[in-house]
């Protein structure tokens, strides 16, 4: 009796906890999908006048798609990129002795680490004099900046994770370093490549501070678009594109949860 | 409607943009000035000049997105790299200014056809620098104050009455400070145009650093005026303010305030009026980049644009804005209702009597500065 | 690559700092001290603010579900990890301005937006410290009737001191350079965040050299924090 009473209570108190960290977590979100549905929300009323799909039929305008192209174009380009590098990079770190590991390391986690709107203002005019600003390989390269942080960091983790002995036994049977890697260890290695590479592919989906300075004039991407119709107070379409935004990051969150470590979930808080 | 959509998406997605003469129009403003250029200006474009095709581009919004293409081209001609990329740019006046000032623009104006509608005190001169010959105003833009006349039957004709209004109703008065957008600026200028008395002389230069004591004393009057009024977030701020009634009267971009009216965002009852002695009017101007590689088809552009004709129907019918050509040429052409929503509340009066121009640059900067030390 | 893009440009931009037309000077510091001090407390305060907001969250919250695991809770405390600082500013500004619009721009929102955006985060770091705590501890505890709440307080928090003061500076520096919630929730009068200015320097007015002392200012704030992030990461 004095069991189930308590039980009862416990139930209660989960539940009300369920509630309230509901609504303070995912009601901004709600908000976002109510915001995309009203076509007429005036103040002072407390919920839009009128519903529909004026501002989502919007997406089909150019204005929309352009940005959402060229993201994914350059987020791809990113990913490809970032991959290449940190693969054999986050190897090397996990692995074989390299000298000033720790320092290496660092070093990639400095541009999360600082304060990144000065640094791409002045890497801006820098890439003026290169003829980088403003196009689609300059904002790869600002965002592969912020990408490979994600990507060292996670692959030199994926790496280490995999037993050594694996890699001796292959060693013993006479594999040269080389062999070895591409034989055993990438092979054990995918699933983290492949969340790395998420990783890598939402940032640069997202990334917005880099995009808006280096980016400017001519490379739009949707975080920016979503920037521009903001300031606008264009707040249905700000809506929509930032309910477009969240899709890529709330697949992974569904399907991934199970498969990413708490390590590289890490990483998402930075995105 | 889900699917046909997702297939537009993709299709959207995956077909390239087909290739032509591609004129690269970079504009400076925001998303509605795009779409002008993309669905109305470039089409209509293409009907008499089938050889060239538009490619309007925006490039943000506000002083930031005009800055841009003032840092690009300067890159391209430091660089010292030929022809441009940019045929065409819609460009702020501090900036089109300041490239004038750099020679970074081509002095196009007298090959037009249209040439000699091109008139006015801002074609000459912008921030004290001699633009003659260097740019077409897309369409002018005038900062004024907006009311609800249902809050406000007898909404302020001056800034003395101003002044005395906000006293009367604090929190009731709202405009973007300095940091929001040129209508605060522009707010903040006329304020000192009249606490001053120096229009003249901010204006038409030349700079003489004496000047700063009167601008100083005037923008600490603003500080204590803005101790009872409200400033909102951005240009799009006091529009959203006083349509939710938070705010009672603001100072805001009169093509905005049509814009969110056309739009049904507005309450149509809000109307604008311009007080005396004035408030600038700020155009934005069309230019050719001094090495553009498609000068000529550039030129035919804008020419297209400074159509009475095209004035009439795409900039004031459609849009709300007061025609950046010759008016007198073009009002003739506009629907009477158009008419009637253009002036309402701003007679073509009010306007030559009250529209103020910007500052000689000097001015402004020290106005600025002076705006963030002492009112912060 | 990294040098090229990332360190080259933060050493421009430190001496460009320290430049004004041509010459070597300090006025740009002068500039930022006459007009942006107040804004350099302010962002302080704000991140502050944020950072307690935060753990006053995620501490309670992350205590009770080590004690009592909850998956769906534990579960949401993860969403905000996947939603990008652009849509978190404009979420929590749309969430508001139906019905307090002024809340968002006030620096109690962006407090609130920058706690929101970084609750993923600390629960996901304050969760596996507490995780990491010996079981043995906490049955003692228990048997001796204590509650979630007891058990937070005297025995995690004490136990993860170190852990929670590592998230507490990670969060801390991340709020001091927040630049995307603060712009995406939009702010008139009074004073900004430091990075709002430093955008506002440089793309309103062109002026690189101010802009990039501001720039080191935050460098300076958020190094402070980092050394002993990375003291912690090394060890």
């Amino acid at each position: 009796m004095v069991g189930a009473r308590r039980s009862l209570g416990a139930m209660a108190v989960r539940a009300g906890a369920l509630a309230v960290a509901g609504f303070l977590i995912l009601g901004p979100l709600v908000s976002l999908g109510v915001w995309s549905l009203a076509e007429r929300w005036t103040f002072p009323s407390p919920y839009p006048q009128r519903f529909g799909f004026r501002y989502w039929a919007r997406m089909l305008s150019g204005d929309f798609l352009e940005p959402l192209r060229t993201g994914l174009v350059i987020a791809v380009i990113v990913t490809a990129l970032a991959l290449l590098f940190a693969v054999p990079l986050g190897y090397a770190l996990a692995r074989l002795r390299v000298p000033g590991r720790a320092l290496i390391l660092l070093a990639f986690l400095l541009p999360q680490a600082f304060p990144q709107l000065p640094v791409f203002a002045s890497a801006t005019r820098e890439f003026y004099r290169f003829g980088l600003a403003g196009t689609v390989t300059g904002v790869v390269l600002v965002h592969l900046v912020g990408g490979l942080v994600f990507a060292v960091w996670t692959m030199t983790a994926v790496f280490r994770a995999i037993a050594p002995e694996l890699e001796e036994a292959a060693h013993n049977l006479g594999a040269s370093v080389t062999r070895t890697f591409l034989g055993v260890s990438l092979p054990l290695a995918v699933p983290g490549i492949v969340a790395s590479a998420l990783l890598v592919f939402l940032y640069s989906l997202d990334e917005f501070t880099g995009t808006l300075l280096v980016g400017a004039p001519f490379v739009t991407t949707l975080p920016v678009y979503m920037y521009t119709a903001s300031v606008g107070y264009e707040l249905q379409i700000a809506s929509v594109t930032a309910l477009v935004l969240m899709v890529p990051g709330a697949v992974l969150l569904l399907l991934l949860e199970r498969v990413l470590k708490a390590d590289y979930l890490v990483f998402f808080g930075q995105l | 409607m889900l699917p046909r959509m997702m297939l537009a998406v993709l299709l959207a997605l995956v077909v390239p943009a087909s290739a032509a003469t591609r004129l690269n129009v970079a504009i400076g403003a925001d998303v509605n000035v795009v779409e002008v250029h993309k669905t109305l200006l470039g089409p209509g474009f293409r009907a008499t000049a089938s050889d060239v095709e538009i490619n309007a581009v925006g490039t943000g919004t506000g002083e930031p997105a005009s800055r841009a293409i003032y840092t690009k081209i300067k890159a391209q001609a430091d660089a010292g790299r030929k022809p441009w990329d940019l045929d065409v740019a819609l460009v702020s006046m501090a900036v089109a200014s300041q490239m004038v000032k750099e020679g970074l623009l081509a002095r196009y104006v007298p090959q037009m056809k249209n040439a000699a509608l091109v008139k006015g005190a801002e074609v000459k001169h912008a921030f004290g620098v001699d633009v003659d010959g260097y740019v077409v105003p897309m369409f002018h833009n005038q900062i004024a104050l907006a009311y609800l006349p249902s809050k406000v039957p007898n909404p302020p004709k001056s800034f003395d009455e101003l002044v005395a209004w906000v006293k009367a109703n604090p929190g009731r008065f709202g405009y973007n400070g300095i940091k929001g957008g040129v209508s605060g600026v522009g707010f903040t200028m006329g304020w000192v145009y009249w606490k001053t008395g120096l229009y003249k002389e901010l204006t038409q230069g030349p700079f003489d650093k004496g000047k700063e004591g009167a601008i100083r004393e005037a923008i600490t009057a603003l500080r204590d005026f803005n101790r009872q009024a409200v400033i909102t977030n951005g240009n799009a701020g006091t529009l959203d303010a006083l349509n939710r009634g938070e705010i009672w009267v603001g100072a805001v971009w009169i093509d905005q305030l049509v814009a969110w009216k056309n739009e049904g965002r507005m309450d149509p009852a809000v109307t604008p009026v311009l007080p005396a002695p004035g408030l600038p009017i700020y155009p934005l101007y069309l230019v050719v980049p001094r090495e553009a590689a498609n000068r000529e088809a550039a030129v035919r552009y804008i020419d297209y644009i400074a159509t009475p004709e095209v004035q009439a129907k795409a900039i004031v019918e459609k849009f709300g804005w007061y025609p950046g050509v010759d008016a007198e040429k073009v009002l003739p052409l506009i629907s009477p209702k158009s008419r009637a929503l253009l002036f309402s509340g701003v007679s073509a009066q009010d306007l030559a009597r009250y529209s103020r121009q910007m500052p000689l640059k000097e001015y402004h900067d020290l106005i600025t500065l002076a705006y963030e030390e002492i009112v912060r | 690559m990294l040098a090229a893009v990332f360190l080259w440009p933060l050493g421009v931009s430190v001496v460009a700092s320290f430049v004004r037309e041509g010459q070597w000077t300090l006025a740009n510091y002068g500039t930022v001290a006459r007009l942006y001090a107040r804004d350099v407390a302010y962002t302080i305060g704000v991140a502050a603010a944020g950072t307690a907001l935060t753990f006053a969250a995620a501490i309670p919250l992350c205590g009770w579900l080590r004690v009592r695991a909850f998956g769906p809770i534990e579960f949401l405390l993860k969403v905000p990890l996947f939603v990008p600082f652009v849509v978190v500013g404009h979420a929590l500004r749309v969430f508001w301005s139906p019905y307090v619009p002024s809340f968002s721009a006030s620096w109690a929102g962006i407090a609130t937006a920058l706690a929101w955006k970084h609750l993923g985060l600390a629960a996901l770091l304050l969760l596996g410290a507490f995780r990491g705590t010996d079981d043995s501890y906490l049955e003692a505890a228990r048997q001796l009737g204590a509650s979630a709440g007891r058990l937070t307080r005297d025995i995690l928090v004490p136990m993860a001191g170190p852990s929670l003061a590592v998230t507490g500076i990670l969060i801390f520096s991340s709020m001091l350079a927040s630049f995307s919630i603060p712009l995406m929730m939009g702010r008139g009068g009074g004073p900004q965040m430091l990075m709002i200015d430093v955008y506002y320097r440089y793309g309103q007015h062109g002026d690189f050299a101010t802009a990039s002392a501001l720039g080191v200012v935050a460098y300076l704030l958020a190094m402070g924090a980092a050394l002993v992030y990375v003291r912690r990461l090394t060890r």
